[in-house]
């Protein structure tokens, strides 16, 4: 079995996360709780970078951990909301929260199970990376339901999640590479579907991952008019605040 | 012996993981002295500069005493005379007034050098207290939480050019990201953490005030600092920092394209919004390290002492550190987007590498970039003492209705002229 650096971090962020997440709810201090929050984010923050999403990490940074939970800090210590006492709940709240709960529990188990390769072994995707990583390095081929990919790209073999070039695969071979990072996503395999003489091209033959521009493409290009959509929203909601907490004239 | 050593270094040298490793212990060492030791240089170069403008000596009397010497008897005896009749003077000769001329009767001076380290020993040792109504761990949080985002920001920041040795090339940034100024941002935005928790945790009156008034200027002049730097990476086109100093080297600083591909018309047409950006992000990097003229947080005539009212000895200490280190971050980061990083400028570093060996270059890079570091280190002294501090409403408005404004209008200015003029 081999064990990548990023693998072990991957679990412990998340463990780290999860812990965190329960932190919040349990702290009895609302502002312990904005400060375990906080840190959450940046368990968050540091899988994203784990996973070669750097820009998506710092921005989870930036704007959660950096902005918002401030702002919450700001407010919990400006209104003084003090301890939470009375361990009372009302029964339509808790039903509330157990249904919001089950609802994105849900979501997340149908996401898990629509990842690439989660239904082969029933198990994580990170399992069947591994059984389709002992697969290739006994010499058998990738899976068939990953050709369709091996044919787009023909620079490596596709599995689950995974998809890696020759290269990289024989420097994984080498017994002394045991601890290097494998890249979680390599770009090569999509070269093709980005012209010569683009940024993202040439930031992908020079074998780095333009998490940057890709995400930027797929924001402003694919989901162009959501974005507009999501701005215009913002503006007015942020006029609306304005024109409500103004103060009547003429009084 | 020898033989075997070297043959045991080259070895482990040529592995590329442990030459890895151990150029980034040497980046590290490096980027942190710098970092590090610029803290007391920027308290030094405070009150030397706040004296010159004054008009007054400035931090002259702590020297090197002539009772550390045991020969010369303690302080009671005078020492001076005991010296000079030790090598047999006479204690009113020529050389004993030269001696006094130049103050020497009393402590060796160094410049006054020996301030800051005897600044910074006062400081350890006084008597650390902690008030008894705080509340503790985040009282004792707080500090750590101001110095340390400062500290970890330097990482990305090239301060030299690349190196190249006969086991590879190394770059010059402790961490290469792709990402460096946003790094920086996201980073430094969490020190507010520390002046907010130490408002709150102080639990009483004057620290709480300051802590409010710092989260709530620091989110104010993120928003316009981060609107300001867009226009100067749409003209590089790259997040990448040892990317944005290279191009600079090559064709000239964002603020002085005198050489290289800087002569074209566009990039004289975009010193207007690229002048715009950097006032704004200059004035920004000023708020964000809670300096005069926007010290808000922390103002003597109406907070007491802001958030650290209730704060002594070392605790203290790390607040004004953490200030030191954030000014010092933030002006490496207007060096390096501005005005060149490292680069010597003017064609010199092409004529460097081509003309010189590659450590000679390197190590000019990283005496100019030191040079520059310098500069602004005075630079932010000097404006402490020319521009009085704002009033409160007066650091919003600014923020809110002129930079921010400003800042997103430039971006429109930038795109247009990247547009039409070619």
């Amino acid at each position: 079995m081999n064990i990548f650096a990023s693998d072990i971090l991957f679990y412990v962020f998340g463990a780290l996360a999860v812990i965190l997440s329960l932190m919040v709810v349990f702290m009895r201090n609302p502002v312990s709780s904005a400060m375990m929050m906080a840190l959450s984010f940046g368990a968050t923050a540091a899988i994203m970078i784990g996973l070669g999403a750097h820009f998506l990490g710092i921005l989870q940074i930036l704007v959660y951990a950096g902005a918002i939970m401030v702002l919450f800090a700001f407010i919990i210590m400006l209104l003084n909301v003090k301890l939470e006492t009375s361990p009372f709940r009302r029964p339509v709240s808790v039903a509330v929260g157990v249904i919001i709960a089950g609802l994105f529990l849900g979501q997340l188990i149908g996401i898990i199970y629509s990842l690439p390769g989660a239904r082969d072994c029933g198990r994580c995707p990170m399992a069947s990376a591994e059984q389709a990583w002992n697969d290739l390095k006994i010499g058998q081929d990738a899976p068939e339901n990953h050709a369709a990919c091996n044919t787009a790209c023909e620079q490596g073999p596709r599995f689950s999640s995974y998809c890696i070039t020759k290269k990289q695969l024989d420097n994984l071979m080498q017994p002394s590479s045991r601890f290097t990072v494998l890249p979680p996503i390599s770009p090569q395999c999509s070269a093709e579907r980005f012209p010569e003489g683009t940024t993202i091209r040439a930031e992908i033959d020079n074998g780095e991952f333009p998490d940057t521009a890709l995400l930027g493409r797929t924001l402003f290009d694919k989901y162009n008019r959501t974005l507009v959509i999501a701005g215009l929203a913002l503006l007015v909601a942020s006029i609306g605040v304005v024109l409500l907490s103004r103060r009547p004239s003429g009084k | 012996m020898i033989d075997s050593i070297l043959t045991f270094c080259d070895e482990v040298l040529s592995n590329p993981i442990w030459f890895y490793v151990i150029t980034l212990l040497i980046k590290i060492v490096i980027c942190f002295a710098i970092t590090i030791l610029f803290i007391p240089i920027c308290v030094y170069i405070e009150r030397r500069v706040a004296a010159w403008i004054q008009d007054r000596v400035g931090p002259n009397r702590a020297g090197i005493p002539l009772s550390i010497f045991r020969r010369f008897g303690v302080k009671s005896d005078l020492p001076f005379k005991k010296t000079l009749d030790y090598f047999g003077l006479p204690h009113d000769g020529k050389i004993a007034n030269l001696c006094r001329f130049f103050r020497l009767d009393r402590d060796i001076p160094i410049f006054g050098l020996v301030q800051p380290m005897v600044d910074g020993g006062k400081l350890f040792l006084k008597q650390d207290f902690t008030p008894p109504f705080v509340r503790r761990v985040y009282f004792w949080i707080a500090p750590i939480l101001v110095l340390a985002p400062p500290l970890m920001t330097a990482a990305v920041i090239p301060f030299a050019g690349d190196l190249h040795t006969s086991y590879g090339s190394v770059n010059m940034a402790v961490a290469n990201l792709s990402v460096g100024p946003l790094w920086v941002f996201a980073i430094s935005s969490l020190s507010v953490y520390g002046l907010v928790l130490a408002g709150w945790s102080s639990n009483s009156k004057f620290p709480f005030l300051g802590g409010v008034r710092s989260s709530a200027q620091m989110i104010s002049y993120e928003i316009s600092m981060g609107l300001s730097i867009i226009p100067v990476l749409m003209i590089y086109s790259t997040l990448d920092l040892s990317n944005i100093v290279e191009y600079q080297a090559a064709n000239g600083w964002l603020l002085l394209p005198v050489w290289g591909e800087g002569l074209s018309w566009q990039r004289w047409i975009l010193l207007v919004p690229v002048a715009i950006s950097f006032l704004i992000f200059l004035t920004s990097i000023f708020a964000e390290a809670n300096r005069t003229p926007f010290d808000m947080s922390e103002c003597e005539t109406d907070l007491v002492g802001g958030y650290h009212t209730e704060y002594s000895s070392m605790k203290f200490a790390q607040f004004f550190m953490g200030e030191y280190a954030a000014m010092v971050v933030g002006s490496s980061l207007v060096i390096t987007l501005f005005l060149g990083g490292w680069s010597i400028g003017f064609g010199l570093d092409g004529w460097l590498n081509e003309h010189a060996a590659n450590w000679v270059a390197v190590l000019c890079q990283l005496v100019a970039y030191v040079l520059k570091l310098l500069f602004f280190a005075f630079f932010f002294v000097w404006v402490r003492w020319t521009l009085p501090r704002f009033r409160y409403d007066q650091v919003m408005k600014l923020g809110w209705m002129v930079f921010f404004e400003l800042a997103v209008i430039n971006i429109f200015i930038t795109a247009a002229i990247l547009y039409f003029v070619k």
